[in-house]
């Protein structure tokens, strides 16, 4: 019997003020109720977040964290936030990897080039996948199947006045922009997915791979690369980056059939860099568990129409209420169906809200306002938990 | 507002039955100038709105008495193709279709707990060995309907020992 998958960390005293500032962020660690994680609201240093996930998978394959403070080791900065929204795949061990990896490159890059930038970020995802191949290598006799387990991979940082959104596979973040014509905020998508399902995306495929006609396949009316995976860049998937891991002792179902030369996925994200103007007002960050529910002007409304407090788990929680409507039963049924069987009513789902508060855009935070948030994150399981 | 009404009523009442009378007597045929066509077609004309608003006010109703049983049946069930007559789910069911390829689908409504049972999971791995886990609509089963009910009794017999079972077994996993 494993201990709960469900155990946030987070470090630095940024939520544990005293007064006002500890009621209204209420319990630092975040909490679980039944299949949830949530976090209903808590400070960063540009403004406030939301934080919530549901789980379906028998394992929880989604992980995300919020990271908020020095972007580097160096005291003269950059200060920030960093999101980061890893949605695995094959098993939860990619996304765990990246949710502790990923964010400690950034920091080294960051630290090396005094800055954050497109090329920081890209070298920070090249690295988290080097050093998850080289794991895969290590545990490749004891431990194979490994080898396919991969994850997306979606990272959004704020700093200094610019928001860079960086993208491998399926999730997104959507912005929220007040626009006085329409009276309300409107939706506007700042990432690009890598998902077969996308013309694009196969065109790309396609072009990337002239001799192999199978390179995508519509299988289950849901088109996949080699029929096996929806997305077309991720971090792991080792058996499909090289062919030294699409072998035995790999078991024959998790592998491909015919040899390959050149990788099959890519692990280089998709980047965008975007000015922030006052009238953005938050970002939802959410994997595709959630996009497949509601759109993004729903979600949008939804967090301009509510308040903050627990307002990523209100988007989760609709998510849900669409999901069951789908599968002709109630939201309250919906909650007693375990983990596991519950993929087939939805998938992981994480959602996270960053409210962006703009006096705070240039002001530069103190070391111990850092903040370091978790959810479902940390502690290695084996499969059969 | 009580005394309008009446009088609005007793108005109409009495403009339709002078109506009627005058048309009678001229259908009576002392009016030889009047175009028979005229009378007829006017009477008729009044008889089709007469009969149209009583088929709008009817519609409205109808339509009032729709709306309020959708929103009280939560599900509408009448988007499935392979529907015959929509039932609503009621509490603590689901809806799945049960069938094969080429045959028909049954829709079933099954109590939610029986889902959880390791017997409905191998009909579950069926399931998405078959249409995969981003079938749209309902939970599709692709099995005879008579094994779907051999299982589902076998679910029913065992139910009381393993619904306590699973439900520690769960909540050992998640919280503990």
């Amino acid at each position: 019997m494993i201990k709960p998958c469900w155990k946030p960390l987070v470090e630095g005293d940024g939520s544990r003020r005293g007064g006002d500032g500890s009621r209204r962020w209420g319990d630092p660690n975040g909490r679980v109720d039944g299949l949830f994680w949530y976090k209903d609201l808590g400070p960063h240093v540009n403004g406030e977040f939301s934080m919530a996930v549901v789980q379906a998978n028998n394992l929880l394959e989604d992980q995300s964290q919020l990271e908020s403070g020095p972007l580097s080791s160096l005291s003269s900065g950059p200060y920030g936030t960093f999101v980061g929204v890893y949605d695995g795949h094959g098993g939860p061990e990619t996304s765990r990897f990246v949710n502790e990896n990923l964010f400690p490159n950034l920091k080294k890059f960051a630290s090396e080039h005094q800055e954050i930038s497109a090329d920081v970020i890209k070298k920070a995802f090249l690295a988290t996948e080097e050093e998850f191949l080289s794991l895969v290598r290590h545990q490749w006799l004891d431990k194979p199947q490994i080898a396919s387990v991969g994850t997306c991979c979606l990272v959004g940082v704020i700093t200094n006045g610019l928001l860079y959104i960086a993208n491998a596979g399926d999730s997104r973040v959507v912005l929220g922009r007040v626009d006085k014509a329409v009276k309300g905020v409107t939706a506007i998508q700042l990432s690009t997915e890598h998902n077969a399902n996308v013309e694009s995306v196969r065109a790309e495929l396609r072009l990337l791979h002239p001799d192999d006609p199978h390179i995508v396949v519509l299988k289950h009316k849901v088109w996949r690369v080699k029929g096996i995976i929806q997305v077309s860049r991720s971090i792991g998937d080792a058996y499909l980056k090289k062919s030294e891991f699409n072998k035995e002792p790999l078991l024959a179902r998790f592998r491909i059939s015919e040899p390959f030369h050149k990788p099959i996925l890519s692990p280089e994200p998709s980047i965008f860099i975007h000015k922030l103007n006052p009238k953005d007002q938050f970002l939802i960050f959410a994997s595709d568990g959630f996009w497949e529910h509601l759109s993004n002007q729903e979600a949008v409304d939804i967090v301009h129409s509510y308040p903050r407090q627990g307002i990523a788990r209100r988007l989760v929680k609709t998510a849900l209420r669409v999901a069951a409507k789908k599968r002709e039963m109630r939201y309250s049924d919906l909650k007693k169906i375990d983990r596991g069987v519950r993929r087939h009513f939805h998938d992981d789902i994480t959602v996270v809200v960053v409210f962006l508060d703009p006096s705070s855009m240039n002001r530069t935070p103190s070391r111990s306002s850092s903040i370091s948030i978790r959810a479902g994150g940390g502690v290695p399981t084996s499969a059969n938990s | 507002m009580g005394k309008i009404r009446g009088f609005s009523l007793k108005h109409r009442v009495t403009t339709l039955f002078r109506r009627v009378f005058r048309r009678r007597c001229r259908s009576a045929g002392y009016h030889l100038l009047d175009p028979p066509e005229t009378c007829r077609s006017k009477r008729i004309s009044t008889l089709i709105s007469w009969t149209h608003n009583l088929r709008t006010k009817a519609k409205a109703i109808l339509s009032n008495n729709r709306g309020a049983g959708t929103a009280r049946s939560y599900l509408r069930v009448g988007q499935e193709p392979i529907q015959e007559k929509p039932v609503p789910v009621p509490k603590g069911h689901m809806a799945v279709y049960v069938g094969q390829k080429d045959g028909d689908f049954q829709r079933i409504l099954v109590p939610v707990v029986y889902i959880n049972h390791p017997l409905f999971g191998e009909l579950l791995r069926e399931a998405e060995e078959e249409y995969g886990f981003h079938h749209p609509g309902g939970i599709t089963i692709p099995c005879r309907i008579s094994e779907f009910e051999r299982v589902q009794t076998r679910i029913k017999s065992g139910q009381c020992n393993r619904e306590s079972m699973t439900s520690n077994r769960s909540y050992g996993r998640l919280m503990g």
